[in-house]
C-alpha cells in the first residue's frame, strides 16, 4: 500500500472518530453484566455510620500509566466515586511508578465534581482516602503485604511522608483481612496476576474488583469464570456502563464524559469494520481481474 | 500565562508532536521522543527513593525515626539491627561491577539472585493462580436445576470442555498427530482458537481505538479552549 | 588445571548457590507449615527479609541513569550526529529529577512541621509511661515536673512558630486559592488560632494527673494535623507543584498517551490491508471479531437489541475454555521455566561467561 492511501486512512479515522466528539454526542453504552456485578458488590459494602476510625476499607490499586490512562483512568474514576458516595474509606497505592500522579490528581477531580454537585458535602484527606503512593518489589511487595500482621508498620507512610499510625482511616487496620474490597485497574497483565497468586491470608481473599484495558478482556473473563474476579469493568465500555449506572442511582449526577468517549469509540468501531468489508471487496476485486486476466491468458 | 495553561498548550504540542509521525520521521518527532525518554527515566529512582528506600530503610537505619524530646531523652534507644540493611544495599551494589572487565562477574551474582528469587515465588504463585482454574474447569455434563434437565446449560458446558480440552491438544507439540481422529481435534481446536482470537480481535481494536479518542478529546475540547483563551 | 580455570568454575558455582538460595526461601516459606515457620522465626522476619531483597533489586535503578549518560553524554560531548536529540533527553532527564526530588523535599517540609507536633504529642506519652515504670539500666531521666516544664515551654515556642507561619500564609494564600478551598482555609485557620492560643496560655500546673497530661498531647497532635493541612493548600498552589504537575501532565502523560495512541491510526490501517477472509479460520475469527465489536458499542441497538449478550456469551463460553487452556498451558510452561531458572539450567550460558 502506498504511504499516501495510508494516510488518507489515517486521516479519515481521525476525522470521523471526532465528529461525537465536537458535536459531544453521548448514547446509551451498551450494557456490560460484569460491570452490573461490580456495581452491587460495592453497593453490597458495609458502611460505618460511627464516624470512628473504620474497621474494614477498600484497596484500590492504580497501576498504569500515561499508556492505558484513556482506558484505566475513568474506570478508576467511576470506583472512586461510587466509593466516595457510599462513605466507604479506601487507600490508593500504584505498584507501576508512571502510576502516582494519578493517584492525587483522580480523587481531587472527582471530590472536585462532587462538591459541585452538592456543595454542602466534604471529603477529608485521612479519613475518607489515603494515598500510600508508589510502592517498589511488584510480587514481592504484595506478598509482604499479605502475610503481614500489621499494615501500619508494614507501608509505614503516606505518600506525604505521614506516618500511618497517626492517619484515622488506618487507626484500626492491622492486616489486609480488613482489606473487604480491592479493586486493581490496569493493563498490565503480569501485574493483576501478582494480585491472584499473592493477596491472600490463610484463606482469605477480599472481594476483587478489576479494571481492564480491553485488550485484556479475554483473559480476564477466565478469573471471572474461576471465581477469582468477582466484578470487571471492560475498558471504555465497562466505564460508561458503570457511569450510567452510578447516574441511575444518583439522579443528580450529571454526566461525565466517559459516555462520550464511549459514542466517539463506537464510531472507531464502525470505521474499523468499515475498512474491514472495503479491503476484503478490493482484495476480492483484484483476485477477480487476476483470475480473469489468468483465464484470458490460458485462452 | 499561567502554569496550568502552559500544561495544557505543551501537552497539545507534544502530541502533534508525537502524531506528526503519521506523515514522515521529523526532526520535532524525534526531540519529543528523545525528550519522553529523558522524562520516564528521572522520576523513577526519586520515586524508588521517597516512598520506599527513605522510609523503609534510610530513615531507620540512620536513626532518624528515634525521637529527640525535648529534655533531651529519646522515643527509644536506636535499634543496631537495622545496619542489617547494609547487606542487601551492599550486595545489590555488585551491579555497578558491570563497569568493571574484571570485576563484572560479580553483578551475575545479583542477577542469578533476583532470577532465583523470582523462581521460588514463581511457585506459591503457579499454585495460587492455577488451582482455581482447574478446578473451574470441571463443569457438569448434564445441568438440572429444580429437578428439570437444562438443555442450553448442558450445550454451553459441553462446548466449553470441547474447547477447552481441543484447544490444549492443540498445543500438544511433543506429539505427532498420527490418527486422522487426532488431526480432527486437532483442527478442532484451532477452529476454537481462532473464536477466541476473534474476540481478542475486537477487544483489541476498542482497546487501541480509546487511546486515539482520549488524545482527540484532549486536543479539540481542551487544548483548543488554551488556545483559544490565549489567541484572545 | 590452570588457575583462569580454577576460577571460572569457583564463579560459576558461586553464581548457581547464590541462585539457589535465593529461590530456597520463597520455596521452602511457600511449603513449610505456618507452624513451623513461627517456630524457626521466618514469620516475624518475613516483612524484614522480603524487604531485604527488594533493596537489593532497587539498587539497580541507578545502571539505567548511568548508561543513558554514557550513551547520550558521549554523543553530546563530542557532537555526534543527532547530539541535539541526546541533550534533549538528558535536559528531560536532569529536569525530571530535580523536580520530582524538589516536590518531595517540599511535601516532606510540610509533614516535618506536623511531625513537630507529633513528637510532643509522643513525649507526653513518655512522661505518662517513664513515671509509671522504672526506668531500663543505664537510663537517666528527668524528675516529672522538669519533664512537664520542657513540654511546655517547646509546646510555647512551637505554637508562637506556627502563629507567625500563620500569618504570612493568610496574608498570601487565600488569593490563590478556589473558592470553596478557600472557605476551608478560612475555617481551618480560625480553628488553628484558637488552639495556638490555648497552648500558649498552658502551664505546667494544668497538667496535674496523667488524664490531662495525654489530653494536650492528643490535643497537640489534632494542632499538627490541622497546621498540615494548612500547609498542605500553600504547597497545592506552590510553584514546585506546578513545575511538577508541567512536566508530568503536560509532557510524560501527553508524549506517553500520544505515543500508544498511534497504535489506533495503524489498526486501522492493518484491518485495511491485512484482515483478508481466505479461510475458514479467518471467517471465523472475522464473525467473532464482528460480533465482539458490535456488541459493545452503543450503535448495536441499530441492528440487534441480542448482540451484547452474543457478546457475552462468546466472551465467557468459548474465549474462556480456550483462553484457560492456552493460559493453562503458560502457565505450565512458566513453571518449568522457573525450576530451570532456580537451579541455573536455563542461565547455564550465562554463568559460563562469568568473568569474562
Amino acid at each position: 500500500m502506498h504511504s499516501f492511501e495510508r494516510q488518507i486512512i489515517y486521516l479519515l479515522v481521525m476525522l470521523v472518530v471526532s465528529i461525537p466528539i465536537v458535536m459531544k454526542q453521548s448514547m446509551k453504552p451498551a450494557k456490560m453484566k460484569s460491570a452490573d456485578t461490580l456495581f452491587q458488590m460495592i453497593e453490597g459494602l458495609p458502611v460505618d455510620h460511627s464516624g470512628g476510625a473504620p474497621e474494614e476499607i477498600a484497596l484500590l490499586a492504580l497501576d498504569f500509566g500515561p499508556n492505558t490512562k484513556a482506558e484505566n483512568e475513568p474506570q478508576a474514576e467511576v470506583v472512586i466515586e461510587h466509593l466516595l458516595r457510599k462513605r466507604i474509606p479506601f487507600a490508593l497505592l500504584t505498584l507501576y511508578a508512571p502510576g502516582e500522579g494519578f493517584l492525587t490528581s483522580i480523587p481531587e477531580r472527582v471530590i472536585e465534581r462532587l462538591q459541585k454537585e452538592d456543595p454542602g458535602v466534604r471529603y477529608e484527606y485521612g479519613r475518607d482516602w489515603v494515598n500510600l503512593g508508589y510502592r517498589p518489589g511488584q510480587a514481592l511487595f504484595i506478598q509482604t503485604l499479605a502475610k503481614s500482621k500489621d499494615l501500619r508498620s508494614e507501608l509505614k507512610k503516606d505518600v506525604f511522608g505521614s506516618p500511618l499510625k497517626d492517619i484515622p482511616l488506618f487507626q484500626n487496620i492491622k492486616t489486609i483481612r480488613q482489606i473487604h474490597f480491592l479493586a486493581e485497574f490496569t493493563g498490565l497483565v503480569g501485574i493483576f496476576d501478582f494480585y491472584v497468586q499473592f493477596f491472600q491470608q490463610d484463606g482469605f481473599v477480599p472481594l476483587f474488583g478489576h479494571g481492564c484495558t480491553s485488550i485484556t478482556i479475554p483473559e480476564a473473563y477466565i478469573y471471572l469464570d474461576s471465581g477469582q474476579l468477582n466484578g470487571l469493568l471492560e475498558g471504555i465500555a465497562g466505564a460508561a456502563w458503570y457511569s450510567k449506572l452510578l447516574k441511575d442511582a444518583f439522579p443528580k449526577r450529571p454526566n461525565d464524559d466517559a459516555l462520550v468517549t464511549n459514542t466517539a469509540l463506537g464510531v472507531a468501531h464502525l470505521v474499523i469494520i468499515f475498512l474491514i468489508f472495503v479491503g476484503n471487496i478490493r482484495e476480492g476485486y483484484r483476485w477477480f481481474v487476476e483470475s480473469h486476466r489468468h483465464g484470458g491468458d490460458a485462452v | 500565562m499561567s502554569w496550568e495553561l502552559a500544561t495544557v498548550v505543551i501537552g497539545g504540542f507534544a502530541t502533534l508532536a508525537i502524531y506528526s509521525f503519521l506523515v514522515r520521521e521529523n526532526p520535532f518527532y524525534r526531540f519529543f521522543e528523545h525528550l519522553f525518554i529523558g522524562i520516564a527515566a528521572g522520576f523513577f529512582p526519586i520515586l524508588v527513593f521517597k516512598n520506599f528506600l527513605w522510609p523503609k530503610v534510610f530513615e531507620p537505619m540512620f536513626g532518624f525515626t528515634v525521637v529527640t524530646f525535648p529534655d533531651g531523652t529519646t522515643s527509644a534507644p536506636y535499634e543496631p539491627l537495622n545496619l542489617l540493611f547494609l547487606l542487601p544495599i551492599g550486595f545489590g551494589m555488585l551491579y555497578y561491577t558491570l563497569y568493571s572487565r574484571r570485576y563484572s562477574w560479580l553483578a551475575k551474582l545479583v542477577i542469578g539472585f533476583s532470577l532465583g528469587y523470582s523462581g521460588g515465588l514463581a511457585f506459591k504463585g503457579f499454585f495460587a493462580e492455577m488451582v482455581p482454574q482447574l478446578t473451574g474447569s470441571f463443569r457438569s455434563l448434564a445441568v438440572f436445576a429444580d429437578g428439570s434437565f437444562q438443555l442450553f446449560a448442558t450445550v454451553e458446558n459441553w462446548i466449553f470442555l470441547i474447547t477447552l480440552l481441543s484447544v490444549m491438544y492443540y498445543f500438544f507439540f511433543t506429539f505427532r498427530f498420527a490418527s486422522e481422529s487426532a488431526k480432527g481435534v486437532s483442527v478442532t481446536g484451532r477452529w476454537l482458537m481462532m473464536i477466541c482470537f476473534g474476540a481478542f480481535f475486537g477487544s483489541t481494536v476498542m482497546a487501541r481505538m480509546a487511546l486515539l479518542v482520549e488524545r482527540l478529546q484532549f486536543l479539540i475540547l481542551d487544548w483548543s479552549e488554551a488556545m483559544g483563551s490565549l489567541v484572545v | 588445571m590452570k588457575s583462569a580455570e580454577v576460577d571460572e568454575s569457583y564463579r560459576k558455582r558461586a553464581i548457581r548457590a547464590v541462585t539457589f538460595l535465593a529461590g530456597l526461601y520463597f520455596f521452602l516459606e511457600f511449603l513449610l507449615p505456618e507452624s513451623v515457620l513461627q517456630t524457626l522465626g521466618v514469620s516475624a522476619a518475613h516483612s524484614h527479609i522480603s524487604t531485604g531483597f527488594i533493596v537489593v533489586g532497587t539498587m539497580a535503578f541507578g545502571l539505567g541513569i548511568i548508561n543513558l549518560f554514557r550513551v547520550h553524554g558521549t554523543k553530546v560531548v563530542f557532537r555526534r550526529k543527532d547530539w541535539a536529540f541526546s541533550f534533549a533527553l538528558l535536559t528531560g532527564l536532569i529536569c525530571m529529577m530535580t523536580v520530582t526530588g524538589l516536590d518531595w523535599l517540599s511535601g516532606l517540609s510540610v509533614t516535618e512541621k506536623n511531625a513537630e507536633y507529633r513528637n510532643l504529642g509522643l513525649f507526653t506519652e513518655a512522661i505518662v509511661s517513664d513515671a509509671g515504670s522504672s526506668p531500663e539500666e543505664g537510663r537517666v531521666l528527668p524528675p516529672k515536673q522538669v519533664r512537664l516544664a520542657k513540654l511546655i515551654e517547646a509546646s510555647h515556642r512551637l505554637a508562637q512558630e506556627t502563629g507567625s507561619s500563620l500569618d504570612v500564609l493568610t496574608d498570601a494564600l487565600p488569593s490563590q486559592l478556589k473558592p470553596e478551598k478557600r472557605a476551608l482555609f478560612q475555617q481551618f485557620s480560625s480553628q488553628l488560632r484558637g488552639r495556638i492560643t490555648t497552648i500558649v496560655a498552658m502551664t505546667p500546673q494544668e497538667l496535674s494527673s496523667d488524664e490531662e497530661i495525654l489530653s494536650f498531647g492528643r490535643y497537640l497532635n489534632e494542632t499538627g494535623v490541622l497546621y498540615e493541612k494548612l500547609l498542605r493548600m500553600d504547597y497545592d498552589v506552590s510553584l514546585i507543584k506546578k513545575v511538577y504537575l508541567f512536566f508530568f501532565e503536560g509532557l510524560f502523560v501527553s508524549l506517553g498517551s500520544a505515543m500508544f495512541s498511534l497504535l489506533g491510526v495503524y489498526i486501522a490501517s492493518a484491518a485495511y490491508r491485512a484482515f483478508r477472509i481466505k479461510t475458514v479460520e479467518s471467517f471465523l475469527m472475522m464473525m467473532a471479531a464482528l460480533l465482539v465489536m458490535l456488541g459493545q458499542i452503543p450503535f448495536y441497538e441499530y441492528i440487534s437489541g441480542d448482540l451484547p449478550a452474543v457478546r457475552q456469551w462468546l466472551l465467557e463460553v468459548p474465549n474462556t475454555a480456550a483462553f484457560r487452556a492456552i493460559k493453562i498451558g503458560a502457565a505450565i510452561a512458566g513453571l518449568v521455566m522457573a525450576f530451570r531458572m532456580w537451579f541455573s539450567i536455563e542461565s547455564e550460558s550465562f554463568s559460563q561467561q562469568g568473568g569474562k
